[in-house]
């Protein structure tokens, strides 16, 4: 046999057991392109007030809008999730290792796309990766995206149709006029899920009370269902490791305190995960200093249940009070689209109400790229939330001034001014090599002739006893191409209506509610009792960037000391632990899962 | 004999056949050429030769499994690829022995070179190896499997692996010396 073929051939890899198994792979070894995605929902927790659930006399009618969106009698009481894993000839064959992850801060399933695939191809098809999406993304209405992305997609793009989507969500004013036809359009209608025609069905508070009963109990209960059907697929003495990235570092943290038996007995949420994965989050923490009674408890889910004023939130309605939520992730999916499609040429999204008039519109002034527009919003050198974002490169073909002094903006960040001649702005990916770095750059930029940089350094490391602070050499090391498709893609980027209203009753026992007395309301009992294995993986240019973010988590579980890892990829922003292309931590999170495989494959195989 | 000479007869005889107290045991093993072997779905089979270096957690093995380590991979094909563990993996071979010589090792991360290189995970790799007396040693292993190419047919991986001639070499001398002095001290009690 020629050496090269053979060499080819093992390249190929997927190599099964005993000549049992048999995997394959073309040429070339395993790579995150042949990773599959799929985006499934299984029934969830039956929540006995969730319209569905067919409680009589407990469950909630659905409001008009939801039927709209849903059909009239939706059902939804399911838990969806993003599925990455490598299709292999064998259907028996299963992975021995499955990840469930919980998103972040009005996040869902996409940014871990990149780790995901990473994981899965790292691990040749022998681990999975499951991304959950929570509840209320299954409330959005996509009709628009839908017929956006539908003619895009046609051999002959069809800019029309994507105007009709645009139409759909943002109406147009005497200041916007989309597809520039001279005329003020009607909202674009399309067909919805009672047989009318209507636009953008945005939900109201009062549209979702439903959502009172949706809490840490409900969600947990949810997962709980996710791991106990990874656990079917790994067996006894696979791994099922649980985690979370950011908030959902402190959602993951809970689901292992929690206590799943109502009554007297113990349930523990930990005690059917083999292992604790916090991405860029520091865990739950002790919660308010003053903890609600049951009476206060019971008060407020029911005000959240029966007001009839929107000004009672169960959903959080805007982003950082500023930014309408629903809006921003509509807007987000048809940028993506934008980006994806029409790569380059000016943003459509500009021509939108989302844009003209807006705070986005002050922000970034400029004609701008129809990606460019993301990169932006995720760039840490550029976006208003640059604590939530990433390194996804910069826009530097024009003038960026220091931003540091807008309101809510904490950290140094550049706003991008017009190029001189007046082009569009364009984006310059993470592995460009003519990024600005700093020096010869600076990094406080001024109008009128500065481009600030990308790369900063912040500083040595602190040591683990020091307060948590950003350091180290900024890197830039996530594609944002990669993350145009996630912000319209099922389990996209924006939750538009991430629930807040019982959440937040929910976490303000932080990391025990025993002091409410009622374990069929909330059971973060166990959290003291927690013993798997804990892997912390931080950024040095993110949220949770030295070993002092993750103290107090660890100090109040009972897993021991050799069980409790920390790694901080130097260099990353808060986005880029799992967005990044070549995962620094990919080694750490390897060898972490195979010690936890070997020591559970000792019990027996 | 010398007794600084028979301290190290015994401490070769002893990390030879990894010893008989119940502590971690580096085995090093050859692949035996002639039976082991890349078999093409068409085509002549190449041969393997080569060694692979074991960190076995307890020998001899008690009533319960122990770990099974691939620690180091050494192995050429007759037509040029080397294989070897992959240097970017912390821990590219963590396995588990039975009792019974059965073994896992749920991923193997391997390295292949002929020119370029390419990283490989190998899933689910199982085997079995055969103890020498009072299970305190491993005198064999065995494992095989099947490597789907897709366009390319399924290449069968054989390994058979054995102590490597020097060690055996060693451990034979040793047990030879140690024996020869036995019987002379006997001869000499006798006297």
């Amino acid at each position: 046999m020629n050496a090269r073929i053979l060499l080819s051939a093992l390249a190929a890899v997927a190599v099964a057991a005993t000549g049992v198994t048999i995997a394959s792979c073309p040429p070339g070894g395993v790579t995150e392109a042949m990773v599959q995605r799929a985006y499934l929902s299984v029934p969830g927790y039956a929540e006995p007030h969730t319209p569905g659930s067919g409680v009589v006399g407990t469950e909630m009618a659905p409001a008009t809008r939801v039927q709209q969106i849903l059909g009239p009698t939706p059902t939804l009481n399911r838990v969806s999730y993003a599925r990455f894993w490598l299709p292999k000839p064998d259907p028996n064959a299963k992975p021995r290792t499955i990840f469930v992850l919980v998103p972040g801060f009005i996040s869902g399933a996409g940014p871990f796309g990149p780790l995901a695939r990473q994981l899965v191809a790292q691990f040749n098809g022998n681990v999975e990766v499951w991304v959950i999406d929570r509840r209320p993304n299954q409330l959005e209405d996509r009709r628009g995206l839908e017929h956006a992305k539908a003619a895009l997609q046609q051999p002959t793009p069809d800019v029309n149709g994507f105007y009709e989507g645009l139409q759909f969500y943002f109406p147009e004013t005497l200041s916007t006029d989309i597809d520039q036809d001279g005329a003020i359009d009607p909202p674009y209608l399309l067909p919805d899920a009672l047989g009318g025609m209507s636009s953008w069905v945005k939900l109201r508070q009062n549209d979702a009370r439903f959502m009172a009963y949706w809490g840490v109990d409900t969600y947990v209960r949810d997962w709980k269902i996710l791991v106990e059907a990874a656990r079917a697929v790994v067996g006894p003495q696979g791994l099922v490791l649980f985690g979370g990235h950011s908030m959902g570092t402190t959602w993951a943290s809970v689901f292992a305190a929690y206590d799943f038996d109502p009554g007297p007995g113990v349930d523990a949420g930990y005690s059917h995960i083999d292992g604790i994965l916090l991405l860029e989050g520091g865990g739950v923490g002790a919660g308010s200093a003053t903890k609600p009674t049951l009476a206060e408890y019971q008060a407020t889910v029911n005000n959240l249940a029966t007001a009839t004023v929107n000004t009672v939130q169960v959903f959080l309605p805007s982003f950082f009070g500023v930014l309408d939520l629903a809006t921003l992730g509509a807007g987000a999916g048809m940028a993506g689209l934008d980006g994806v499609y029409r790569a380059g040429q000016p943003s459509l999204l500009q021509r939108t109400t989302l844009y003209v008039g807006s705070l986005i519109g002050l922000i970034y002034p400029p004609l701008l790229a129809s990606e460019t527009l993301i990169g932006l919003f995720l760039d840490e050198d550029h976006s208003p939330a640059a604590a939530l974002a990433g390194s996804f490169g910069m826009s530097d073909d024009g003038d960026n001034q220091d931003f540091t002094s807008a309101p809510l903006v904490t950290t140094p960040i550049y706003q991008p001014l017009d190029r001189a001649d007046e082009l569009p702005r364009q984006w310059k990916n993470f592995d460009d090599p003519t990024l600005p770095t700093c020096p010869p750059n600076d990094p406080v930029a001024v109008a009128g002739g500065s481009r600030g940089c990308a790369i900063r350094n912040n500083g040595p490391r602190p040591a683990p006893t020091d307060p948590a602070r950003q350091w180290g050499e900024e890197r830039e090391v996530s594609d944002l191409y990669e993350m145009l498709a996630v912000q319209y893609e099922r389990g996209d980027f924006i939750e538009q209506y991430f629930a807040s209203g019982r959440p937040n009753l929910d976490f303000q026992f932080g990391r025990d509610s025993s002091s409410l007395g009622d374990e069929s309301l909330l059971a973060i009992t166990q959290n003291a009792n927690v013993n798997v294995p804990v892997l912390c993986l931080g950024g040095s240019n993110g949220l949770a960037p030295s070993e002092k973010s993750y103290a107090t988590y660890l100090g109040s579980i009972a897993t021991p000391a050799s069980d409790q890892e920390i790694f901080i990829s130097e260099g990353y922003a808060h986005l880029d632990v799992l967005t990044a292309k070549r995962n620094a931590a990919l080694p750490t999170l390897t060898s972490w899962v195979n010690r936890l495989l070997q020591r559970k494959l000792l019990a027996g195989f | 004999m010398r007794p600084l000479l028979r301290s190290l007869l015994a401490l070769a005889l002893v990390a030879t056949f990894a010893g008989p107290a119940a502590a971690a045991s580096i085995v090093t093993l050859a692949l035996d050429p002639t039976q082991s072997s890349l078999v093409p779905a068409s085509g002549p089979a190449e041969t393997l030769s080569g060694t692979l270096v074991l960190r076995v957690g307890a020998l001899p093995l008690g009533g319960s499994n122990t770990t099974f380590d691939v620690i180091g991979l050494a192995v050429t094909a007759s037509g040029g690829a080397t294989i070897g563990l992959d240097p970017d993996v912390l821990d590219p071979g963590l396995g588990v022995l039975r009792p019974d010589g059965a073994w896992l090792v749920p991923t193997l991360f391997v390295r292949i070179t002929q020119g370029s290189s390419v990283d490989l995970a190998i899933p689910d790799l199982t085997g079995s190896v055969e103890f020498g007396p009072g299970a305190a040693s491993i005198t064999r292993l065995v494992t095989s499997f099947g490597i789907d190419t897709g366009a390319g047919g399924i290449i069968t991986v054989n390994v058979v692996a054995v102590p490597e001639p020097g060690t055996l070499l060693l451990a034979a001398t040793a047990v030879t010396t140690l024996a020869l002095y036995a019987r002379r001290a006997r001869a000499e009690v006798s006297r």
